[in-house]
């Protein structure tokens, strides 16, 4: 019986390395939507947010299949309840993205040049966040030690990224001259959609923490 | 006072007795694999199985010291074994039914002390060593969980590697403690089951181990379901780790009282160890509440064991 919960559990961490590979593809896809947006490549962006969309679906599926793997006995009930609600809040980084890529296809603003640069630098902050909360979940299955790290690296990246989307905001109501107040709030919704996707790895990054500790307690 | 010494006699006595004792090994086998149940690393039924069988073991391997003091307390016959036996059972299931703190091990001391006072006196060295065991017993169990937690978690700090390690680990954890658990209950508390009989001598030592551990054993297989979670659910409040340390170190404790053989409270040795592994943390997880409980038990269980049996006594006297 052993035997068989030891390969259980090995699916599942293979299945949840999977789950957030494919998380963390999915808030790249949508950043690269949103370069192009920038670029005022605006076709080619709406192309690309429907990669998003699937990235987001296949991350679904895996989710599923880990919530029936791990309903069938593996790992430890504390353990397997935390596992569980991580694997979840994962998985809502990826609907955060494909909510971004809505926005994109939707609406697909203009964006002002005066903040272009800040809103590349916030995408690929966030990308690196992302990457961050990769490394923290493999670091689980693989060396604990690390944990700690990969999610005091999060909040860094999490930080950085809000003083950036601050910038842009401020820049938006105060600096910019737009003719049409729409035009502001849906730039301003567009900063709030890619900071949401960064808030969402952080409170992933809490629950893998607690992971961590309830490990050391 | 009349002794029946006819085979339909002892038949009778015997038969009357072991369908009391089921429910006791149901009670006691609980602190054993209750945390490992309870919280759904090991299966119930795999659970009653393991703790039957190393019940019955450690009966017949270490359970004849305990064995001997019940039968040193006080010289009885078959009759008064029995009645002593049964109060002891009434006892354990009125004070339950009343919600207080009950142990089958005071319950059966206390009856006995009954029985040496109406009798031809009480062994006071050996009554001397019980109570005192009954004291030390949560003491020691929250010393040796403290220690267990000190030592175990220096050396696990930083040798668990991921999850799965951690997941592996407690889970042959829970099993080998379970285990040792059940064979600790086998060799302390058989004692409490037909200690009776063999001072009545109608029970070679071999025998009442044999049949002791037996009874229960079969008090696990039958009864223990509902009490094994209910007591698991209990001690897994605390983080896993912290509840396989609490079960060790009362483990250790029971065992270390079959070497000195007296029956004691597995219910109070885990309380004293769910004490012991809290104040790692802190003094303030400490719930004096508990402790007050345990208390009542000391002074309530052998107090009302012996009171039935008294009086249960006098009826038997004034009648036959």
């Amino acid at each position: 019986m052993g035997f068989f919960i030891h390969k259980k559990e090995k699916h599942i961490v293979e299945l949840i390395k999977r789950h957030v590979d494919t998380v963390v593809e999915t808030v790249y896809t949508v950043t690269e939507a949103l370069g192009l947006l920038l670029e005022g490549k605006k076709d080619e962006s709406v192309e690309y947010t429907k990669k998003v969309h699937k990235k987001e679906h296949e991350a679904d599926i895996i989710q599923r299949e880990i919530d029936m793997e791990m309903f069938g006995g593996a790992f430890m009930p504390s353990i397997r309840e935390n596992l569980f609600i991580t694997v979840d809040i994962v998985d809502k980084v990826a609907n955060r993205a494909e909510k971004l890529g809505d926005f994109i296809t939707l609406i697909s603003p203009d964006v002002p040049a005066e903040i272009v640069k800040d809103v590349r630098k916030m995408g690929e902050l966030t990308c690196k966040c992302a990457e961050k909360m990769r490394d923290a979940v493999y670091s689980l299955f693989d060396s604990m030690e690390a944990v700690h790290e990969d999610t005091i690296e999060i909040e860094r990246y999490e930080t950085r990224i809000d003083k950036v989307a601050w910038k842009i905001l401020d820049t938006i109501f105060k600096k910019l001259d737009i003719e049409k107040f729409s035009h502001r709030m849906m730039l301003r919704e567009m900063i709030i959609h890619l900071s949401s996707i960064s808030n969402k790895i952080e409170d992933a990054s809490d629950r893998i923490d607690i992971i961590a500790l309830r490990l050391k307690s | 006072m009349r002794v029946y010494t006819s085979h339909t006699g002892k038949e009778f006595y015997v038969s009357s007795h072991f369908r009391n004792i089921p429910r006791l090994g149901a009670n006691d086998a609980a602190n054993v694999f209750g945390t490992g149940v309870a919280s759904g690393v090991v299966k119930y039924r795999i659970a009653i199985i393991l703790t039957a069988v190393f019940v019955v073991s450690g009966a017949l391997v270490q359970g004849s010291r305990g064995l001997h003091t019940i039968g040193a307390l006080a010289e009885m016959d078959l009759n008064t074994a029995f009645i002593a036996s049964l109060a002891a059972a009434l006892t354990v299931n009125i004070l339950t039914v009343l919600a207080i703190p009950v142990s089958t091990s005071q319950a059966i001391v206390g009856a006995i002390c009954a029985v040496g006072i109406r009798g031809s006196g009480v062994q006071v060295s050996v009554l001397i060593k019980v109570l005192a065991s009954w004291v030390i017993s949560p003491i020691a169990a929250a010393f040796i969980s403290y220690a267990l937690y000190r030592i175990l978690g220096s050396l696990l700090e930083g040798r668990i590697s991921n999850v799965r390690v951690w997941s592996i680990f407690m889970r042959i954890g829970f099993y080998c403690v379970g285990i040792y658990g059940a064979y600790a209950l086998g060799a302390n508390n058989v004692a409490n089951t037909t200690g009776v009989f063999l001072s009545a001598g109608m029970l070679t030592p071999a025998a009442a181990a044999l049949l002791g551990g037996v009874s229960i054993g079969l008090g696990v297989l039958t009864y223990s379901k509902k009490v094994m979670y209910t007591v698991g659910k209990r001690i897994t409040r605390m983080s896993e780790f912290a509840a396989l340390v609490a079960v060790l170190g009362q483990d250790i404790t029971v065992h270390i009282f079959s070497w000195v053989g007296v029956p004691v409270s597995t219910s109070q040795a885990i309380v004293g160890a769910v004490i012991g592994v809290g104040y790692v943390k802190s003094s303030r997880e400490i719930n004096f509440d508990i402790v007050g409980k345990i208390f009542l038990g000391w002074i309530f269980t052998p107090t009302a064991s012996f009171f039935i049996s008294y009086f249960a006594l006098l009826l038997f006297s004034r009648f036959f």
